[in-house]
């Protein structure tokens, strides 16, 4: 098709500019694209053949009306008008040579609409309008729906399994470790129990409920603990985790000054504000002692400390010398032959500070074997039982004098004589019993007396007659845990090996110099504070490197806090005065 | 400008704001080894969270004293400077408060709306510092509406020239004019580029005419060719005139995009403030909610 614009330019009527298009259809509009450009126009006009020379209109989002009317594909006839924001088109008859013409007539407002414009306040969104745009998205997605799910457990529960914002997003950092787990990780309530309350020990209590409390609460005042919640020291959500407080504070603000604290009737407490020389007092011992002669009342366990150059001494009624055993000219493995090590005797727990016990069956008996009777020497004393021991004896000479086979046999049989035994009688005189009596005396003077349970025991002389009673040996008791309120790894402090395991623990328990049983081979503080001191820069250890705040001798927890959900004092240790 | 806003009271706030940036570093550091690590949780890092809402309150009470011209609380300029030192010293508070612990909360969200606040704020100190001095230059001392005026008045003189002229040309000027954009959408305002059309000779879809160097150098070719005397000497005003016409163009499509830089900035700034103000309060909010 042959178009043409008939283009009113000048002041007056007369004065036109034609130009002419040809195409299948004639477009108008302000898109670079359109034919025929009219700025400032939105969307477009089409004009295109609807056969026999007739043309139709189709308005593309624009706002032209034709003849007053919304229309579209609208076949155009001469004399109709098309107009809209200072653009007028009107439909003329099309000269010779064009099949469709019009005349265009742009007002001077549009003229004007050559410039678009020309301030950004004009085109660009407004800030407010995306301001709270962006309130509103942030307070729906961050408050509204997460607070909903905090009254609406269900809703919880759905937005949590979906990508729904849920109250995650409060979460001010992760959980440590151990409370990455079901039915903690992903639900704040576990914890958050009840909205602006801080977290309570009930929530914690739910499932440490072996935990206990520093102290005896029927001991010491507990209102020293009124209001400290386990969440005062247990901080979650933490970069890095830190749920157990490492700083000297945790202590030292009541340890610092304890008179306060002191309770009549038990040990002073030291002050202490530091792990240096001066800050913080000498390391105090356990040491057993027996109650009563022969312990017969047990033991007790004293603490003491090693100050002002006092040589402690243990008290175990055990004859022992370390120096011997570990002097390889004197004691051999009994299996290997070669000279006996620390880990021989000692071995360690699993907790990686103790020691399983040393025992007459697992370490002494290979070489300090029991045997009384040169004629029988597999035969041995039972051990740990002084009456089972005589007994023993009595039955087996009283049988080897009753029986006659067994008399004819030792009398014939002259047995080796072995060094440090004794030799017992090969023929008695009297009759069976009397002779095995005699024989059972001699042998247990000899045990309890001179060689055998004495080597090793202190055994008292009673003087009384009757064989069960005239010895005693005093009971052997070794202390388990030296320093009860300390922790200690060994395993972290084998890093100190330089070559084979006994010097790695010569390092600190100088065992191969001690001549004594009583020799207290642990080291005190000067051993650690020599690495550890916090007044040195390598190695320092804060006050739970070694100390544990909730000691086993504390009340449960569950005990001393009001467990009860929702009550007012939920948080808080049950004060009272003692 | 350059030196009342950043030097204004011989940069008083620049002193409170490093005396501010001092004491919250000495805050922050008294956390160290402390009974937790340093967060916004201890009362060191509540007295800096605190410092930090009310220094974000604070800076955004500016946009509301800039409209008070009769307030008599400091001066605009004073309270401008202020804001600047004080609102790059949040950036330190903010970061000290929360001790670089970040996540996918909204608590985090918080802190990258302040982020995105401050930085789009440096941006706008510095056109607010250098972009005056070159629309000054670029405007050569005459103002926008001065500008338009004249390019008004060529554009008649055009018209009254183009109406005497053949039809060619007739067609060719009249269509520069007509089809001469400036300024547009937020995008078009800020490139400066030029998205002017021009109708040739012939039909056809109009082409691009951009700083109007299509129909200058159409006039230009023809001013050799031209019949007559008057045909060259109207071609060599029409030429005339679409010189000058391309320099006011030139001078007012830099001024559209040194004015929408120095404006565009607060696109972000402001509606990301308002967003800040909410997750900020959503954030004290949940951290009590969840204590």
């Amino acid at each position: 098709m042959h178009f043409l614009i008939r283009k009113q330019t000048g002041r007056s009527d007369r004065e036109a500019l034609d130009t002419e298009y040809q195409g299948d259809a004639l477009t108008l509009g302000a898109a670079d694209d359109a034919m025929v450009q009219l700025a400032g126009m939105r969307g477009q006009l089409r004009i295109e053949s609807a056969g026999a020379g007739d043309a139709r209109v189709v308005s593309k989002k624009t706002s032209f009306v034709l003849n007053g009317e919304s229309f579209n594909g609208t076949k155009l006839k001469v004399g109709d008008v098309l107009s809209s924001e200072g653009y007028e088109l009107t439909v003329i008859a099309a000269p010779a040579g064009f099949d469709f013409a019009m005349e265009l007539v742009v007002s001077a407002s549009a003229r004007g609409m050559q410039a678009g414009a020309m301030a950004l306040a004009d085109t660009a969104w407004s800030s407010r309008k995306i301001g709270w745009a962006l309130a509103v998205i942030i307070l729906a997605a961050f408050l509204v729906l997460p607070l909903a799910g905090v009254f609406q457990d269900n809703l919880a529960a759905l937005m949590r399994q979906t990508p729904l914002p849920d109250d995650g997003l409060w979460s001010s950092g992760p959980l440590a470790a151990a409370h990455q787990t079901s039915g903690i990780a992903a639900d704040c309530q576990a914890c958050h129990q009840q909205p602006f309350v801080m977290v309570e020990d009930a929530a914690c209590l739910d499932c440490h409920r072996e935990t206990t409390e520093h102290v005896d609460v029927s001991v010491f005042e507990a209102h020293a603990f009124t209001g400290e919640r386990c969440a005062s020291c247990h901080r979650e959500h933490n970069e890095p985790a830190q749920l157990v407080r490492r700083d000297n504070d945790l202590c030292v603000d009541c340890h610092a000054d304890p008179v306060a604290w002191q309770v009549d009737g038990r040990t002073p407490m030291q002050a202490v504000s530091a792990f240096t020389e001066q800050a913080h007092p000498t390391f105090r011992l356990a040491l057993l002692t027996p109650k009563g002669p022969g312990a017969a009342h047990g033991w007790q366990t004293e603490r003491a400390r090693a100050d002002n150059g006092e040589v402690l001494q243990e008290q175990s009624n055990l004859k022992f010398t370390h120096a011997v055993h570990l002097d390889p000219d004197k004691v051999q493995s009994e299996l290997s032959g070669a000279a006996l090590q620390c880990d021989s005797c000692h071995a360690p727990r699993d907790d990686g500070e103790h020691f399983e016990p040393v025992t007459m069956d697992n370490h002494c008996r290979s070489c300090h074997t029991l045997n009384f009777d040169v004629f029988e020497p597999d035969l041995e004393l039972p051990h740990g039982d002084q009456r089972a021991a005589v007994v023993a004896m009595e039955a087996h000479f009283i049988r080897e004098f009753t029986d006659p086979d067994l008399r004819r046999e030792r009398a014939s049989t002259k047995p080796r004589r072995v060094p440090g035994k004794r030799q017992s009688a090969a023929t008695c005189a009297g009759n069976g019993l009397d002779c095995g009596r005699a024989e059972a005396l001699k042998e247990a003077q000899y045990q309890f007396a001179e060689t055998g349970c004495v080597t090793c025991h202190v055994v008292e002389y009673t003087g009384l007659s009757d064989i069960n009673d005239r010895w005693f040996v005093q009971p052997v008791r070794v202390i388990d845990d030296w320093y009860p309120f300390s922790r200690f790894d060994h395993a972290s402090h084998r890093s100190l090996a330089i070559e084979g395991s006994a010097e790695v623990c010569e390092s600190c328990h100088q065992a191969s110099l001690s001549e004594q049983s009583s020799d207290v081979l642990i080291p005190g503080q000067d051993n650690c504070l020599g690495c550890h001191s916090q007044e040195k820069g390598f190695s320092q250890v804060d006050c739970v490197s070694c100390h544990v705040f909730h000691h086993d001798e504390g009340t449960p927890s569950v005990l001393a806090r009001d467990v009860s959900p929702g009550h007012a004092n939920a948080s808080a240790v049950q004060g009272g005065e003692r | 400008m350059r030196t009342s806003l950043l030097a204004w009271e011989n940069s008083k706030y620049l002193r409170w704001a490093l005396m501010l940036g001092v004491a919250s570093i000495l805050l922050y550091v008294s956390q160290m080894g402390g009974a937790q690590p340093p967060n916004g949780g201890t009362w060191q890092g509540y007295v800096l969270g605190t410092v930090g809402a009310l220094l974000i309150v604070w800076l955004s009470v500016l946009g509301v004293r800039k409209r008070r011209y009769a307030s008599n609380l400091g001066t605009v300029q004073g309270w401008t400077s202020a804001h600047v030192y004080l609102g790059a010293m949040l950036l330190l508070v903010a970061s000290l408060h929360c001790a670089a612990q970040f996540g996918w909360n909204v608590h985090t969200l918080a802190y990258a709306l302040m982020c995105i606040v401050i930085v789009s704020g440096f941006y706008g100190l510095y056109a607010y510092m250098h972009l005056p001095s070159r629309v000054a230059e670029n405007n050569g001392g005459r103002a926008r509406p001065a500008w338009l005026a004249e390019l008004a008045e060529l554009d008649a003189a055009i018209h009254d020239l183009a109406e005497g002229s053949d039809a060619e040309l007739q067609g060719i000027a009249i269509s520069a004019l007509d089809m001469t954009r400036l300024g547009g959408s937020t995008r078009q305002q800020l490139s400066a580029r030029d998205y002017s059309l021009v109708q040739l000779p012939g039909g056809g879809r109009p082409v691009a005419n951009p700083e109007q160097t299509v129909v200058i150098d159409h006039l230009s070719r023809r001013i050799p060719n031209a019949q007559k005397t008057s045909e060259a000497e109207l071609l060599n005003e029409l030429l005339a005139l679409f010189g000058r016409r391309q320099l006011i163009l030139h001078v007012l499509r830099r001024d559209i995009r040194l004015q929408g830089l120095l404006k565009v900035w607060l696109l972000l700034h402001i509606p990301v403030t308002i967003a800040l103000l909410v997750a900020l309060l959503i954030h004290i909010i949940s951290v009590f909610i969840y204590w």
